[in-house]
């Protein structure tokens, strides 16, 4: 377990952006780094926080679909003002964002599947 | 056979996000001015009829366009459709296109290039980004134009289009990692969106094809300590003229 805590500290200290990002689920909620960490230092789920480091990026697309939606969640309690999202000839809320991410519509699908490159991003950073 | 040293730029604006790529394509219009002749069709000059008329009369090695589009279409100024696949494309025969637009590169830009355009920069997904404020203050926007904005500064500069999209790729990793080490709250929104573009660009075409002569290095007086996302853009004007 110290190896893993090591490692999440050693993560979160050279990528803070990461940190609160959800990069799995523990016993089926949305965990970010920061969040696992913690876990691990306090020795609650350990096992399955191990199990969620290890399959890190690599979850299934259903699983991604919750942490992309507790993603945009969480953004949205950040304190504003809030960012859009600009794509070339429209833009959108984050409200707007966490919609089309519920309604799994084309936009939502796109929203996905940049959360996943980031995803990857995240794990090949931790490794 | 288009004339070398010559670029076509078109940069709408009319709506929030046209705004952004018209704020940026002005820095690079303007220090592509210090190497070639430049056509700049700007906000409401951006039609369909300039940009054929340009391409007709200046014959452009060049052409840095910014418009709504998706996988068949690329529009310009309040979305006037430009060229479709297979129905404009031909008029690219022999240039250099850089197409920021969302998607273009599924279908439009191959078929360009299949046509006989040299090289095409362009998407297979919707260029996307985030800001908070408007294009000249915005902490958010700048790495996103600025990486695409390195394709265009190394052409100006004489590089070949190969060398223009590793500039641009390296623009895009230094940004991600700056922002990466960012405590700011929106900072992985930044990234997830950096990644998305920068895997979604893609050259068609010649990797070697270039649209001005080489330019020799500028003598370097001093060190000037700015970190190297700074280091593109409007910054360069800063530092060499």
């Amino acid at each position: 377990m110290a190896i893993h805590i090591q490692k999440l500290n050693r993560f979160i200290a050279a990528n803070p952006a990461f940190a609160d990002n959800p990069i799995g689920p523990v016993k089926g909620r949305p965990t970010t780094p920061r969040e696992a960490l913690a876990k691990l230092q306090r020795g609650e789920d350990v096992p399955e926080v191990i199990a969620m480091l290890s399959a890190a990026g690599i979850d299934p697309p259903e699983q991604d679909w919750q942490l992309v939606e507790d993603y945009y969640m969480r953004l949205l309690r950040l304190p504003g003002p809030h960012p859009k999202i600009y794509i070339i000839g429209t833009e959108m809320t984050l409200g707007e964002a966490l919609l089309a991410v519920r309604r799994r519509d084309p936009v939502g699908q796109q929203l996905l599947s940049s959360y996943q490159g980031m995803l990857r991003e995240m794990a090949r950073r931790m490794k | 056979m288009p004339i070398p040293g010559v670029a076509l730029f078109a940069r709408p604006n009319f709506d929030g996000a046209t705004s952004y790529a018209h704020y940026y394509m002005d820095l690079v219009a303007q220090y592509a001015s210090g190497n070639m002749r430049v056509i700049d069709l700007d906000a409401s000059g951006a039609t369909k009829a300039n940009i054929f008329a340009a391409l007709e009369g200046e014959d452009p090695i060049f052409c840095y366009w910014n418009g709504h589009g998706n996988a068949d279409t690329f529009s310009a100024q309040n979305k006037e459709v430009v060229m479709v696949t297979c129905h404009g494309d031909e008029s690219l025969i022999g240039r250099v296109l850089l197409l920021l637009s969302c998607s273009c590169g599924i279908r439009l830009a191959p078929s360009t290039v299949s046509k006989g355009a040299t090289t095409v920069f362009g998407w297979v997904v919707d260029f996307t980004w985030i800001a908070v404020e408007d294009p000249v203050t915005d902490p958010y926007a700048r790495g996103y134009f600025e990486s695409v904005n390195a394709i265009a500064n190394a052409l100006v500069e004489g590089k070949t289009t190969g060398e223009a999209m590793n500039l641009s790729l390296a623009s895009w990793n230094k940004w991600i990692d700056y922002w990466t080490r960012s405590v700011d709250p929106y900072a992985s929104m930044v990234i997830q969106y950096m990644i998305h573009d920068r895997d979604g660009q893609k050259l068609f075409g010649s990797t070697s094809a270039r649209i001005a002569e080489p330019t020799p290095p500028t003598p370097v007086i001093a060190e000037i300590p700015i970190s190297l996302p700074m280091i593109t853009g409007y910054s360069f004007s800063f530092l060499f003229f």
